[in-house]
Protein backbone atom coordinates (compact mmCIF):
# COMPACT_ATOMS: atom_id res chain seq x y z
CA UNK A 1 0.00 0.00 0.00
CA UNK A 2 2.49 2.42 0.67
CA UNK A 3 4.57 1.54 -1.77
CA UNK A 4 1.68 2.05 -4.14
CA UNK A 5 0.95 5.63 -2.69
CA UNK A 6 4.60 6.60 -3.10
CA UNK A 7 4.66 5.62 -6.91
CA UNK A 8 1.11 7.47 -7.09
CA UNK A 9 2.92 10.61 -5.65
CA UNK A 10 5.62 10.38 -8.21
CA UNK A 11 3.54 10.31 -10.87
CA UNK A 12 1.61 13.57 -9.58
CA UNK A 13 4.75 15.02 -8.89
CA UNK A 14 5.86 14.09 -12.51
CA UNK A 15 2.59 15.52 -14.40
CA UNK A 16 3.26 18.60 -12.25
CA UNK A 17 6.18 18.87 -13.36
CA UNK A 18 5.59 18.32 -17.43
CA UNK A 19 2.28 20.76 -16.71
CA UNK A 20 4.59 23.56 -15.83
CA UNK A 21 6.93 22.90 -17.97
CA UNK A 22 4.46 23.18 -21.02
CA UNK A 23 2.66 25.98 -19.82
CA UNK A 24 6.32 27.87 -19.92
CA UNK A 25 6.61 26.19 -23.18
CA UNK A 26 3.85 28.04 -24.23
CA UNK A 27 4.61 31.84 -22.83
CA UNK A 28 6.16 33.96 -24.82
CA UNK A 29 10.04 34.35 -24.52
CA UNK A 30 9.39 37.91 -25.66
CA UNK A 31 6.46 40.28 -25.03
CA UNK A 32 6.78 43.69 -27.17
CA UNK A 33 4.26 46.34 -25.84
CA UNK A 34 3.65 48.38 -29.30
CA UNK A 35 0.74 51.22 -29.38
CA UNK A 36 -0.92 49.75 -26.48
CA UNK A 37 -1.23 46.34 -27.43
CA UNK A 38 1.18 43.31 -26.66
CA UNK A 39 3.25 41.30 -29.16
CA UNK A 40 4.65 37.98 -27.89
CA UNK A 41 7.25 36.37 -29.59
CA UNK A 42 7.98 32.46 -28.66
CA UNK A 43 11.38 32.67 -29.86
CA UNK A 44 14.04 35.06 -28.94
CA UNK A 45 13.67 37.61 -32.06
CA UNK A 46 15.99 39.98 -33.91
CA UNK A 47 15.72 43.07 -33.65
CA UNK A 48 14.23 43.58 -37.47
CA UNK A 49 11.90 41.85 -36.49
CA UNK A 50 10.28 43.50 -33.65
CA UNK A 51 10.57 46.55 -35.73
CA UNK A 52 8.90 45.95 -38.83
CA UNK A 53 5.75 44.72 -37.03
CA UNK A 54 5.71 48.87 -36.24
CA UNK A 55 7.15 49.65 -39.94
CA UNK A 56 3.98 49.47 -41.99
CA UNK A 57 3.38 52.89 -40.66
CA UNK A 58 5.68 55.31 -43.45
CA UNK A 59 5.22 58.03 -40.94
CA UNK A 60 7.63 56.17 -38.17
CA UNK A 61 10.17 58.55 -37.74
CA UNK A 62 13.39 56.07 -36.41
CA UNK A 63 15.82 58.99 -35.71
CA UNK A 64 13.54 59.28 -32.43
CA UNK A 65 12.06 55.58 -31.43
CA UNK A 66 12.28 54.84 -28.83
CA UNK A 67 13.19 50.41 -26.81
CA UNK A 68 12.74 49.84 -23.29
CA UNK A 69 12.83 46.83 -21.75
CA UNK A 70 10.11 46.56 -18.84
CA UNK A 71 11.64 43.33 -16.51
CA UNK A 72 10.18 44.49 -12.87
CA UNK A 73 13.35 43.18 -11.42
CA UNK A 74 15.33 45.86 -13.29
CA UNK A 75 13.10 48.66 -12.95
CA UNK A 76 13.66 48.22 -8.87
CA UNK A 77 17.05 50.13 -8.71
CA UNK A 78 15.01 53.35 -10.79
CA UNK A 79 11.86 53.06 -8.69
CA UNK A 80 14.49 53.10 -5.45
CA UNK A 81 16.19 56.08 -7.30
CA UNK A 82 12.82 58.10 -7.52
CA UNK A 83 12.30 57.58 -4.23
CA UNK A 84 15.39 58.95 -3.12
CA UNK A 85 15.33 62.25 -5.26
CA UNK A 86 11.53 62.74 -4.52
CA UNK A 87 12.88 63.09 -0.80
CA UNK A 88 15.99 65.18 -1.41
CA UNK A 89 13.36 67.91 -3.48
CA UNK A 90 11.17 67.63 -0.39
CA UNK A 91 13.96 68.68 2.22
CA UNK A 92 15.20 71.00 -0.27
CA UNK A 93 11.88 72.88 -0.73
CA UNK A 94 11.91 72.83 3.26
CA UNK A 95 15.44 74.30 3.38
CA UNK A 96 14.15 76.65 1.03
CA UNK A 97 10.89 77.81 2.47
CA UNK A 98 11.47 81.01 3.02
CA UNK A 99 12.06 81.21 -0.61
CA UNK A 100 8.51 80.55 -1.79
CA UNK A 101 9.18 80.66 -5.36
CA UNK A 102 12.14 78.28 -5.19
CA UNK A 103 10.32 75.77 -2.82
CA UNK A 104 6.86 75.72 -4.84
CA UNK A 105 9.53 74.86 -7.99
CA UNK A 106 11.07 72.14 -6.23
CA UNK A 107 7.52 70.59 -5.40
CA UNK A 108 6.32 71.00 -8.50
CA UNK A 109 9.24 69.26 -10.11
CA UNK A 110 8.66 66.13 -7.38
CA UNK A 111 5.28 65.96 -8.22
CA UNK A 112 5.86 65.58 -11.84
CA UNK A 113 8.76 62.87 -10.82
CA UNK A 114 5.81 61.27 -9.25
CA UNK A 115 4.07 60.51 -12.33
CA UNK A 116 7.17 59.45 -15.09
CA UNK A 117 7.08 56.34 -16.39
CA UNK A 118 10.17 54.63 -16.06
CA UNK A 119 11.89 51.88 -18.11
CA UNK A 120 15.40 50.98 -18.86
CA UNK A 121 16.31 52.49 -22.15
CA UNK A 122 18.09 50.54 -24.79
CA UNK A 123 20.38 52.60 -26.72
CA UNK A 124 20.20 50.64 -29.54
CA UNK A 125 20.23 52.13 -33.02
CA UNK A 126 16.34 51.53 -34.18
CA UNK A 127 16.05 51.55 -37.74
CA UNK A 128 14.18 48.77 -39.73
CA UNK A 129 16.32 48.87 -42.85
CA UNK A 130 19.40 49.28 -41.24
CA UNK A 131 18.88 46.48 -38.89
CA UNK A 132 17.49 43.33 -41.59
CA UNK A 133 20.74 44.90 -43.53
CA UNK A 134 23.61 44.78 -41.71
CA UNK A 135 23.83 41.70 -38.99
CA UNK A 136 25.57 43.80 -36.53
CA UNK A 137 22.28 46.31 -36.35
CA UNK A 138 20.62 43.27 -35.55
CA UNK A 139 20.74 41.48 -31.99
CA UNK A 140 18.85 39.12 -30.52
CA UNK A 141 16.80 40.61 -28.23
CA UNK A 142 16.68 38.84 -24.56
CA UNK A 143 13.90 37.41 -23.45
CA UNK A 144 11.59 39.82 -21.51
CA UNK A 145 8.99 42.51 -21.87
CA UNK A 146 9.69 45.54 -24.13
CA UNK A 147 8.23 48.77 -25.00
CA UNK A 148 8.67 49.92 -28.02
CA UNK A 149 7.66 53.31 -29.16
CA UNK A 150 8.09 54.63 -32.52
CA UNK A 151 6.86 57.88 -33.39
CA UNK A 152 5.96 60.32 -35.61
CA UNK A 153 8.61 63.50 -36.36
CA UNK A 154 8.50 65.82 -33.67
CA UNK A 155 8.50 69.26 -35.47
CA UNK A 156 10.18 70.10 -31.57
CA UNK A 157 13.24 69.83 -29.00
CA UNK A 158 12.01 69.18 -25.16
CA UNK A 159 13.73 70.90 -22.57
CA UNK A 160 12.92 69.63 -18.78
CA UNK A 161 14.37 70.57 -15.65
CA UNK A 162 12.03 72.85 -13.12
CA UNK A 163 9.49 74.05 -14.19
CA UNK A 164 8.63 71.19 -16.22
CA UNK A 165 8.91 69.84 -19.92
CA UNK A 166 8.97 72.82 -22.50
CA UNK A 167 8.38 72.70 -26.33
CA UNK A 168 10.68 74.81 -28.53
CA UNK A 169 10.30 74.32 -32.30
CA UNK A 170 13.62 73.30 -34.13
CA UNK A 171 14.66 74.76 -36.53
CA UNK A 172 18.00 74.37 -38.96
CA UNK A 173 21.13 76.00 -37.93
CA UNK A 174 19.76 76.57 -34.45
CA UNK A 175 22.17 75.89 -31.32
CA UNK A 176 21.47 74.15 -28.28
CA UNK A 177 22.05 77.13 -25.99
CA UNK A 178 19.34 78.86 -28.66
CA UNK A 179 16.92 76.60 -27.68
CA UNK A 180 17.28 77.27 -23.56
CA UNK A 181 17.05 81.42 -24.25
CA UNK A 182 14.04 80.90 -26.33
CA UNK A 183 12.40 79.29 -22.91
CA UNK A 184 14.13 80.52 -20.25
CA UNK A 185 15.29 83.75 -21.34
CA UNK A 186 18.74 85.33 -22.07
CA UNK A 187 20.15 84.34 -18.27
CA UNK A 188 18.86 81.30 -18.67
CA UNK A 189 18.30 80.73 -14.81
CA UNK A 190 22.05 81.26 -13.90
CA UNK A 191 22.28 77.34 -16.16
CA UNK A 192 25.74 77.19 -16.71
CA UNK A 193 25.44 73.61 -18.53
CA UNK A 194 22.48 71.82 -19.62
CA UNK A 195 22.88 68.15 -20.97
CA UNK A 196 21.26 66.42 -24.21
CA UNK A 197 20.24 63.33 -23.51
CA UNK A 198 19.43 59.88 -25.50
CA UNK A 199 22.46 60.77 -28.31
CA UNK A 200 23.71 57.79 -26.71
CA UNK A 201 24.19 56.00 -22.96
CA UNK A 202 25.69 58.87 -21.84
CA UNK A 203 24.20 62.40 -21.91
CA UNK A 204 26.35 64.92 -23.57
CA UNK A 205 27.21 67.78 -21.57
CA UNK A 206 26.90 71.06 -23.21
CA UNK A 207 28.49 74.30 -22.16
CA UNK A 208 26.07 77.37 -22.29
CA UNK A 209 27.48 80.11 -20.59
CA UNK A 210 28.07 82.92 -22.50
CA UNK A 211 32.39 82.78 -22.67
CA UNK A 212 32.03 79.38 -22.80
CA UNK A 213 28.93 78.02 -25.06
CA UNK A 214 29.04 75.08 -27.29
CA UNK A 215 28.04 75.30 -30.66
CA UNK A 216 26.08 71.71 -31.11
CA UNK A 217 22.81 71.84 -33.09
CA UNK A 218 20.11 69.40 -32.71
CA UNK A 219 18.18 66.75 -34.38
CA UNK A 220 14.83 67.37 -34.12
CA UNK A 221 12.89 65.29 -30.87
CA UNK A 222 16.30 66.16 -29.03
CA UNK A 223 15.50 65.94 -24.93
CA UNK A 224 17.70 68.33 -22.81
CA UNK A 225 17.75 68.52 -19.38
CA UNK A 226 18.23 71.74 -17.47
CA UNK A 227 19.58 71.55 -14.14
CA UNK A 228 18.37 73.04 -11.09
CA UNK A 229 21.32 76.24 -10.62
CA UNK A 230 23.78 75.46 -8.37
CA UNK A 231 22.53 78.13 -6.42
CA UNK A 232 19.99 76.98 -5.01
CA UNK A 233 21.91 73.33 -4.30
CA UNK A 234 23.62 73.36 -1.02
CA UNK A 235 26.13 71.29 0.33
CA UNK A 236 23.81 68.17 0.91
CA UNK A 237 22.12 68.10 -2.20
CA UNK A 238 24.93 68.30 -4.82
CA UNK A 239 24.31 65.54 -6.42
CA UNK A 240 20.94 65.95 -7.21
CA UNK A 241 21.48 67.31 -10.67
CA UNK A 242 22.98 63.65 -11.19
CA UNK A 243 20.64 61.51 -9.93
CA UNK A 244 17.87 63.56 -11.58
CA UNK A 245 19.73 63.41 -14.89
CA UNK A 246 19.94 59.59 -14.15
CA UNK A 247 16.13 59.05 -13.08
CA UNK A 248 15.66 61.02 -17.05
CA UNK A 249 17.61 58.67 -18.72
CA UNK A 250 15.03 55.81 -17.69
CA UNK A 251 12.22 58.37 -18.04
CA UNK A 252 9.70 57.47 -20.80
CA UNK A 253 8.09 59.81 -22.98
CA UNK A 254 4.80 59.46 -24.55
CA UNK B 1 9.22 44.67 -60.58
CA UNK B 2 10.67 41.78 -59.51
CA UNK B 3 12.30 41.85 -56.04
CA UNK B 4 14.15 39.28 -53.60
CA UNK B 5 11.17 40.04 -50.83
CA UNK B 6 8.41 42.63 -50.96
CA UNK B 7 8.22 41.10 -47.10
CA UNK B 8 11.46 39.84 -46.06
CA UNK B 9 11.13 36.06 -44.78
CA UNK B 10 14.05 35.21 -42.62
CA UNK B 11 15.18 32.12 -44.44
CA UNK B 12 15.42 34.22 -48.02
CA UNK B 13 17.36 36.98 -46.23
CA UNK B 14 19.71 34.12 -44.70
CA UNK B 15 20.27 32.49 -47.77
CA UNK B 16 21.14 35.91 -49.71
CA UNK B 17 23.13 36.87 -46.62
CA UNK B 18 25.31 33.32 -47.05
CA UNK B 19 25.51 33.15 -50.86
CA UNK B 20 29.28 34.46 -50.88
CA UNK B 21 30.09 31.52 -48.65
CA UNK B 22 28.81 28.67 -50.50
CA UNK B 23 31.10 26.93 -51.70
CA UNK B 24 28.95 25.16 -54.46
CA UNK B 25 28.42 28.42 -56.59
CA UNK B 26 25.37 28.97 -58.71
CA UNK B 27 25.29 31.49 -61.67
CA UNK B 28 23.63 33.61 -59.09
CA UNK B 29 26.10 33.13 -56.53
CA UNK B 30 28.93 34.02 -59.28
CA UNK B 31 27.40 37.37 -59.78
CA UNK B 32 26.92 38.46 -56.00
CA UNK B 33 30.59 37.66 -55.69
CA UNK B 34 31.96 39.63 -58.60
CA UNK B 35 29.50 42.28 -57.24
CA UNK B 36 31.12 41.86 -53.86
CA UNK B 37 34.89 42.01 -55.40
CA UNK B 38 33.71 45.11 -56.95
CA UNK B 39 33.23 46.83 -54.10
CA UNK B 40 36.45 45.44 -52.50
CA UNK B 41 38.57 46.34 -55.63
CA UNK B 42 36.80 48.85 -57.29
CA UNK B 43 36.88 48.40 -60.98
CA UNK B 44 35.69 51.29 -62.97
CA UNK B 45 32.44 51.68 -63.46
CA UNK B 46 31.41 48.00 -63.43
CA UNK B 47 28.40 46.79 -66.10
CA UNK B 48 26.73 44.10 -66.87
CA UNK B 49 26.41 42.40 -69.82
CA UNK B 50 22.15 41.45 -71.64
CA UNK B 51 22.93 37.65 -70.21
CA UNK B 52 24.11 38.43 -66.83
CA UNK B 53 21.51 40.97 -66.54
CA UNK B 54 19.02 38.24 -67.58
CA UNK B 55 20.16 35.66 -65.46
CA UNK B 56 19.84 38.03 -62.27
CA UNK B 57 16.96 36.65 -60.28
CA UNK B 58 16.60 40.18 -58.67
CA UNK B 59 15.84 43.34 -60.43
CA UNK B 60 19.29 45.76 -60.71
CA UNK B 61 20.13 49.02 -60.38
CA UNK B 62 23.67 50.81 -61.25
CA UNK B 63 24.29 53.62 -59.14
CA UNK B 64 27.62 55.86 -59.24
CA UNK B 65 27.79 57.88 -56.08
CA UNK B 66 29.90 61.58 -57.19
CA UNK B 67 33.60 60.32 -58.75
CA UNK B 68 33.23 56.63 -57.39
CA UNK B 69 33.25 53.69 -59.44
CA UNK B 70 29.56 52.80 -60.73
CA UNK B 71 28.03 49.85 -58.02
CA UNK B 72 25.79 47.43 -58.81
CA UNK B 73 22.96 47.03 -56.67
CA UNK B 74 20.19 44.84 -56.10
CA UNK B 75 16.28 45.34 -55.48
CA UNK B 76 16.25 44.04 -51.89
CA UNK B 77 12.88 44.53 -50.99
CA UNK B 78 9.58 46.67 -52.18
CA UNK B 79 7.54 47.89 -50.15
CA UNK B 80 5.00 50.51 -49.18
CA UNK B 81 5.46 52.31 -52.48
CA UNK B 82 9.64 52.35 -52.07
CA UNK B 83 12.30 50.70 -53.61
CA UNK B 84 15.25 49.53 -51.65
CA UNK B 85 18.27 48.38 -53.38
CA UNK B 86 21.50 46.73 -51.75
CA UNK B 87 24.89 47.05 -52.64
CA UNK B 88 27.27 44.06 -52.11
CA UNK B 89 28.81 46.25 -48.75
CA UNK B 90 25.28 46.17 -47.42
CA UNK B 91 24.71 49.98 -48.04
CA UNK B 92 20.88 50.34 -48.73
CA UNK B 93 19.56 53.35 -51.17
CA UNK B 94 15.74 53.70 -50.66
CA UNK B 95 13.83 55.28 -53.84
CA UNK B 96 10.16 56.51 -54.02
CA UNK B 97 9.76 57.06 -57.59
CA UNK B 98 13.00 57.05 -58.61
CA UNK B 99 13.69 59.77 -56.07
CA UNK B 100 16.35 58.93 -53.27
CA UNK B 101 14.02 59.17 -50.16
CA UNK B 102 16.29 57.21 -47.52
CA UNK B 103 19.79 56.18 -47.02
CA UNK B 104 21.51 53.73 -44.60
CA UNK B 105 24.76 52.22 -44.47
CA UNK B 106 26.98 55.81 -45.18
CA UNK B 107 28.79 57.94 -43.47
CA UNK B 108 26.16 60.58 -44.07
CA UNK B 109 22.24 58.95 -44.21
CA UNK B 110 19.50 60.76 -45.41
CA UNK B 111 17.59 59.19 -42.49
CA UNK B 112 14.04 60.93 -43.59
CA UNK B 113 12.61 63.26 -46.14
CA UNK B 114 9.15 64.51 -45.97
CA UNK B 115 7.00 65.61 -48.85
CA UNK B 116 5.06 69.06 -49.18
CA UNK B 117 2.81 68.73 -51.98
CA UNK B 118 2.58 66.06 -54.71
CA UNK B 119 6.02 64.92 -56.36
CA UNK B 120 5.41 65.27 -60.17
CA UNK B 121 7.00 62.28 -60.69
CA UNK B 122 4.12 60.41 -59.05
CA UNK B 123 2.35 61.50 -61.95
CA UNK B 124 2.42 59.33 -65.23
CA UNK B 125 4.89 61.10 -67.69
CA UNK B 126 2.08 62.41 -69.76
CA UNK B 127 0.80 64.54 -67.17
CA UNK B 128 4.16 66.05 -66.13
CA UNK B 129 4.30 69.72 -66.98
CA UNK B 130 6.75 72.26 -66.67
CA UNK B 131 6.29 74.60 -62.97
CA UNK B 132 5.10 71.28 -61.45
CA UNK B 133 6.77 72.14 -58.15
CA UNK B 134 6.53 70.48 -54.12
CA UNK B 135 8.90 71.05 -51.40
CA UNK B 136 10.17 68.56 -49.24
CA UNK B 137 12.27 68.58 -45.83
CA UNK B 138 15.00 65.85 -44.80
CA UNK B 139 16.91 65.30 -42.55
CA UNK B 140 20.50 63.92 -42.69
CA UNK B 141 22.33 61.62 -40.02
CA UNK B 142 24.42 64.41 -38.64
CA UNK B 143 22.45 67.16 -36.56
CA UNK B 144 23.47 70.32 -38.52
CA UNK B 145 22.06 68.75 -41.53
CA UNK B 146 17.93 68.33 -40.53
CA UNK B 147 15.48 70.28 -40.68
CA UNK B 148 16.72 70.94 -44.50
CA UNK B 149 13.87 72.25 -46.66
CA UNK B 150 14.50 72.18 -50.58
CA UNK B 151 12.33 73.67 -53.35
CA UNK B 152 11.65 71.65 -56.46
CA UNK B 153 10.29 72.50 -59.78
CA UNK B 154 10.30 71.09 -62.88
CA UNK B 155 11.81 73.37 -65.32
CA UNK B 156 11.88 71.24 -68.64
CA UNK B 157 10.64 68.41 -70.96
CA UNK B 158 12.29 67.55 -73.68
CA UNK B 159 13.25 64.32 -76.20
CA UNK B 160 16.69 62.94 -75.28
CA UNK B 161 17.18 59.46 -76.99
CA UNK B 162 19.33 57.59 -74.01
CA UNK B 163 21.42 54.61 -75.50
CA UNK B 164 21.59 51.66 -72.80
CA UNK B 165 22.15 47.91 -73.32
CA UNK B 166 23.51 48.98 -76.67
CA UNK B 167 19.97 50.03 -77.70
CA UNK B 168 18.80 53.23 -78.21
CA UNK B 169 15.78 53.98 -76.32
CA UNK B 170 12.99 56.55 -77.01
CA UNK B 171 13.38 58.53 -73.94
CA UNK B 172 12.00 61.85 -72.64
CA UNK B 173 14.47 63.71 -70.35
CA UNK B 174 12.21 66.17 -67.44
CA UNK B 175 14.59 68.28 -65.96
CA UNK B 176 13.98 69.96 -62.34
CA UNK B 177 15.63 72.55 -60.60
CA UNK B 178 16.47 72.04 -56.88
CA UNK B 179 17.01 74.87 -54.42
CA UNK B 180 18.83 73.72 -51.26
CA UNK B 181 18.83 75.24 -47.86
CA UNK B 182 21.42 77.36 -48.45
CA UNK B 183 19.79 78.74 -51.36
CA UNK B 184 22.28 76.84 -54.21
CA UNK B 185 20.55 75.30 -56.54
CA UNK B 186 20.84 72.07 -58.92
CA UNK B 187 19.31 70.38 -61.98
CA UNK B 188 18.43 66.74 -61.62
CA UNK B 189 17.52 64.83 -64.46
CA UNK B 190 15.00 61.99 -65.11
CA UNK B 191 15.41 59.70 -68.07
CA UNK B 192 11.80 58.19 -69.32
CA UNK B 193 11.38 55.58 -71.80
CA UNK B 194 8.68 57.40 -73.60
CA UNK B 195 5.97 54.95 -74.37
CA UNK B 196 5.71 52.77 -71.27
CA UNK B 197 6.72 55.91 -69.26
CA UNK B 198 9.43 53.64 -66.73
CA UNK B 199 12.76 55.82 -65.54
CA UNK B 200 15.50 54.49 -67.31
CA UNK B 201 18.11 56.86 -65.54
CA UNK B 202 18.24 59.72 -62.86
CA UNK B 203 21.10 62.03 -61.44
CA UNK B 204 19.67 63.57 -59.14
CA UNK B 205 21.72 65.23 -55.60
CA UNK B 206 19.94 65.43 -52.60
CA UNK B 207 22.06 67.98 -50.58
CA UNK B 208 24.56 70.83 -51.44
CA UNK B 209 26.75 69.19 -49.99
CA UNK B 210 26.08 65.63 -51.19
CA UNK B 211 27.33 64.21 -54.14
CA UNK B 212 25.47 64.02 -57.93
CA UNK B 213 24.23 60.44 -58.22
CA UNK B 214 23.68 58.64 -61.32
CA UNK B 215 21.41 55.70 -61.25
CA UNK B 216 20.82 53.49 -64.08
CA UNK B 217 17.40 51.22 -63.59
CA UNK B 218 19.39 48.88 -66.01
CA UNK B 219 16.83 46.10 -65.53
CA UNK B 220 13.76 47.91 -66.68
CA UNK B 221 15.85 48.71 -69.60
CA UNK B 222 16.18 45.21 -70.01
CA UNK B 223 12.74 44.47 -69.65
CA UNK B 224 11.67 46.79 -72.51
CA UNK B 225 13.81 45.26 -75.34
CA UNK B 226 12.38 43.03 -77.00
CA UNK B 227 12.87 39.37 -76.30
CA UNK B 228 14.95 38.23 -78.67
CA UNK B 229 17.28 41.20 -78.42
CA UNK B 230 17.29 40.49 -74.15
CA UNK B 231 19.15 36.91 -74.72
CA UNK B 232 21.26 38.15 -77.52
CA UNK B 233 24.60 38.70 -77.13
Amino acid sequence: MRSELSLLRRVLAGLCLFLTASLQAQSPAVLVELNGQQQGYFQQPRLAEVLLAASSDSRVYWPTAQLYKLDPKQLVAAEQLRGAVMEQLRLLSIHWQAEPQVAANLMQLRSQLANWRLAQPLFLALDPDLSRTRAEFNPRLDAGMYLLQPKRRPGFITLTGLGGDQFVEHKAGTLAYQYLTQAYGIDHRGVDDIYWLRAGPTPVKLPVASWNRNLQQLPPGSLLFVPVPAKWLPEPWQDLNQQLLQLLQSRVYK
Amino acid sequence: MRSCCSTLTSARWLLLACLPLLSQCSGTTKSYQNTLSYVLFPAPDHQLNRVELAKRPYDTLYAKVGDLPQAVLVLAYDEHGQQKWLSADRALLILQQGRLVKTTGFSLDLVFSARQGIDPLSKPLAQIQVGDHFERVLDWSAAQHTNQLQKLSIISIEAAPLELLQQQFDAVLVQEQVTFADQSTAINQFWFERRSGRLLQSQQQAAAFAPVMKLTHISSALKLLPVEVQSAF
